[in-house]
């Protein structure tokens, strides 16, 4: 038995390494609590105070693992009237659609989970484009008022946010000439797609904001009137994974944003290795996104959902459609 | 207009014996009128500019038998505070209430009925405000009212002795 | 669809056929993010709001009753219990309620000093007012924590005169209870610098912000013949236009004296009852130097004669929240015969309650709507 296990994973060591450790599920598990200890400290600071500091010496490192015990120790409540079945199946697998996406982004030169090669991108939106079913799912399932009011808020957000981005990522795509997401980070190895395509850049960061439901559009979990949209009834261990799922969420639609914008793993020689370097740049890259990400959450009074609709109908769809003819007009004339 | 004018014109208009306890300070004028009289002289002040009522309420009077009700209105024209009082029977305590003419005591009306139990004749929402959502006015009581004991009330914590 | 599944789509409007038209109640509070200590129930479709009601009470203490059974002295403390963040200004409506019963006047040092105290408190209670206003538009809690840490050195300051942040006590009928103590003068002055500095950082990233402009301008707009009629007091009155201002129209303490205006604004809505409450501490920053610099010298307090000269008094005086007046009336005795407190609060609260019958407001409204009248359940239940 021992053998067997120890012979699958020296023949298939490469597979078994990116699911499993980088840029798979430790990964993402490391890089999340990373996320959400950088947020805290770094909008504390932005808040004149300290965040964490008392548990682990150093800047409360350890506070994130306290919260995440204290969690799963918690009492899992199931609400009487919720649909049992349906309220506990979208929490879990809440987290598993962007997961399941990240496993498309390439972290260097052929190095993807799941190194598929053509219809990538598309294929990227299209699992992307489960995660708010999953979401209403969440808010219908617990039968609340205020979940049910979040869930359909997602819906309208939806609408708003997706078009445009679609649309955005289109632009890149005709542009590059091409759908896969590993071809265009190749593309980008002397001009990033940012400056081509920054009128897309510009649609793409905006609708970002709606598509992973923080501060200008965290419309459907509105704490000021709705609680805390769909995922008020969630305790416990299925809080931390509807939060897990949340910051996947970011992370997924991050690193897109790097594939597609930002010449993905591509960077000045640090390490001699391509895949290491890769990764280092990538992470950079992350680090930096999030950076602004949390910036302009701190700085915004959320959108009411019709003004986030009319901002997506009345400006940033027209500014996507602009970019794909500024893009088709451009390639034609052969630039 | 000051408070003595406004007090002339109240007398010439409702007659010197209608117009009772007057009294004018600096930006204040209380007087007391038959409880018959009260909405008359309510509207004769809406129309002479006293738009915004800032309190309302009533004092229970055992002695004398009465419950006063007292209306402070202030003026956004003239600038000034009248308090217009009248006392209504403390055995069958009811007014017809003064909504029509300024809305603004609504919640004030409602308080005074629930603290003191007054009747509010028309009132659209008499429910309780202030007071707990179980509680009896037969076995408590009305609260501002002069027999209502708050000693019987044992502290949550417990009684200091 | 199993008739499992039926059941559970259909309960969540289960109160909907008892109101009609796809109307459901939404529970706002006890227990809420931003509800405090009462509650609003909101009648809505789910987006459109069709009606407010709130419920008070949750936090009635029979004030009124209470104060039945103190002497003038005693009273001051279940008052402060009001408004804790605004006790000085609550306490000055009392307190010139029975300085007019006795026919006291108090000595002009401390007329001066009330005056500071007064502002430095209306200053923390705007601050933290605007704090939560910031936060019910939405915003992460930066404008609330930014806000409360300017707090601090207004409260460093009240004790440091009082001996204590927040319930003082330190007005009595006749006076104040001590002096300024030394250096005091100083150490006001230089917060008052460092306020203003901050002041200019929140007009720059937080008042003229265009998502704070998009979410409160036009929000619950409460024209001006309303706010009259539905009694609105303090800056949302004055954001309706109604040039009133207790401290202008019915001078108490030092404001004779001193060079001040009343901060209007014509809108009406959300957004300029928050700018009114904003430009009032520049106002009050003013003020608090003006003060300080006339300050005279002189006794603080005087005793109150046996007997009152009055039988009832009714005085106004303007708090953070707007005013508030006392309607005493006394038997002779060194106890009030009763006492009818008219907080702001208390009538906001009924403005909150009608304006959705005059304008559409939306559920993403509600919060910002409410937190710019800036009020407080335990103001409103006494």
């Amino acid at each position: 038995m021992l053998d067997w296990i120890l012979e699958f994973v020296k023949t298939n060591f490469q597979p078994l390494f990116r699911i499993i450790i980088f840029p798979g599920l430790t990964f993402l598990f490391v890089f999340t609590i990373f996320a959400v200890w950088f947020q805290r400290k770094y909008l504390a600071r932005l808040m004149m105070r300290m965040g964490p500091v008392h548990a682990g010496k150093v800047l409360g490192w350890l506070q994130l693992v306290a919260d995440a015990l204290k969690l799963i120790a918690k009492e899992i409540i199931l609400p009487k009237y919720a649909y049992k079945k349906l309220f506990l199946f979208s929490a879990i697998t809440l987290p598993v659609i962007p997961a399941a996406a990240i496993a498309l982004i390439p972290f260097g030169p052929n190095f993807a989970i799941f190194n598929l090669p053509g219809y990538t991108a598309p294929l990227f939106l299209g699992i992307m484009s489960l995660y708010p079913i999953f979401i209403i799912l969440m808010g219908w399932s617990s039968n609340n008022k205020f979940t049910l009011i979040g869930a359909f808020r997602t819906i309208y957000l939806d609408v708003a946010g997706e078009i445009p981005i679609f649309l955005a990522v289109l632009g890149v795509m005709l542009w590059a000439g091409t759908y896969d997401l590993q071809t265009i980070v190749e593309m980008q190895k002397n001009m990033w797609f940012v400056i081509p395509q920054f009128l897309g850049f510009i649609v793409f960061f905006i609708s970002y904001f709606a598509m992973i439901e923080k501060a200008p559009m965290d419309i459907p979990e509105a704490e000021t009137e709705l609680v805390f949209g769909y995922r008020t009834e969630y305790t416990g261990a299925l809080f931390l994974d509807t939060m897990m799922g949340d910051y996947v969420n970011v992370l997924a639609w991050s690193l897109l944003m790097i594939t597609l914008y930002f010449g993905g793993y591509h960077g000045p020689q640090v390490f001699p290795d391509p895949i290491l370097n890769g990764a280092f740049w990538i992470l950079i890259k992350l680090i930096i996104i999030l950076t602004i990400t949390f910036t302009v959450i701190i700085s915004y009074a959320r959108l009411r959902i019709d003004q986030a609709i009319r901002l997506g109908w009345y400006y940033l769809i027209p500014l996507a459609l602009a970019n794909i003819v500024l893009t088709v007009i451009l390639k034609s004339l052969g630039v | 207009m000051n408070p003595q004018e406004l007090l002339n014109q109240l007398k010439e208009r409702f007659g010197e014996e209608n117009i009772q306890e007057a009294r004018v300070e600096n930006k204040r004028l209380f007087f007391k009128v038959p409880y018959e009289k009260a909405h008359e002289v309510a509207l004769f002040l809406k129309e002479n500019g006293f738009d915004m009522p800032i309190t309302m309420g009533g004092t229970d009077f055992p002695k004398k038998n009465v419950i006063e009700i007292f209306y402070g209105i202030w003026s956004s024209v003239h600038d000034f505070v009248v308090m217009m009082k009248f006392d209504i029977s403390r055995e069958e305590p009811k007014f017809k209430t003064f909504i029509e003419i300024w809305p603004g005591v609504h919640n004030f009306e409602r308080e005074t009925w629930e603290l003191l139990g007054v009747e509010v004749e028309g009132h659209p929402r008499l429910k309780l405000l202030l007071l707990p959502d179980d509680w009896s006015f037969e076995e408590e009581g009305y609260p501002l009212r002069k027999d209502f004991n708050p000693s019987r009330y044992k502290r949550p914590w417990g009684d200091e002795e | 669809m199993s008739h499992d599944m039926h059941r559970y789509l259909t309960d969540p409007f289960q109160e909907i056929t008892e109101l009609g038209d796809g109307l459901f109640r939404l529970n706002i509070g006890p227990q809420h993010p931003i509800s405090g200590q009462g509650r609003f129930l909101v009648i809505t479709d789910g987006e459109i709001v069709y009606d407010i009601e709130v419920d008070i009470g949750y936090s009635h203490r029979g004030i009124e009753k209470i104060l039945e059974y103190k002497n003038y002295v005693q009273a001051v403390v279940p008052l402060e219990r009001m408004v804790m963040l605004d006790t000085s200004n609550i306490l000055m409506g009392f307190v010139r309620a029975v300085e007019d019963l006795y026919g006291v006047e108090p000595p002009p040092r401390a007329k001066y000093i009330r005056t500071i105290i007064n502002e430095l408190n209306r200053i923390s209670s705007h601050l933290y007012a605007l704090g939560l206003f910031a936060e019910s538009a939405g915003w992460n809690p930066a404008i609330f924590i930014w806000t409360t840490a300017d707090r601090e050195p207004i409260l460093d300051l009240l004790e440091m005169i009082t001996g204590a942040r927040w319930s003082h006590s330190f007005f009595i009928p006749g006076g104040v209870r001590a002096d300024l103590p030394r250096g005091i003068k100083e150490r006001i002055l230089n917060t008052m610098d460092y306020l203003e500095k901050r002041f200019e950082v929140y007009e720059d990233a937080w008042i003229y912000n265009e998502t704070f402009r998009l979410r409160t301008e036009g929000v619950g707009v409460l024209p001006r013949d309303k706010a009259i009629e539905w009694g609105a007091a303090g800056p949302s009155l004055r954001a309706s236009g109604v040039a009133y201002d207790t401290r202008k129209n019915e001078p108490y303490s030092a404001y004779p004296e001193l060079d001040f205006k009343i901060v209007t604004h014509t809108a009406g809505d959300s957004y300029a009852r928050g700018w009114v409450r904003f430009e009032e501490m520049k106002v009050s920053v003013d003020i608090i130097r003006q003060a300080i610099e006339n300050m005279p010298e002189g006794p603080v307090k005087k005793t109150l004669p046996p007997r009152p000269v009055k039988q009832e008094a009714l005085a106004r005086a303007e708090t953070g929240r707007g005013e508030i007046n006392f309607y005493i009336y006394t038997e002779g005795r060194d106890k009030p015969y009763r006492v009818k407190i008219s907080p702001a609060s208390f009538r906001n609260f009924f403005v909150i309650e009608q304006l959705p019958k005059i304008q559409e407001i939306k559920l993403a409204d509600v919060p910002p709507m409410i937190y710019s009248f800036d009020p407080w359940f335990l103001d409103a239940d006494r």
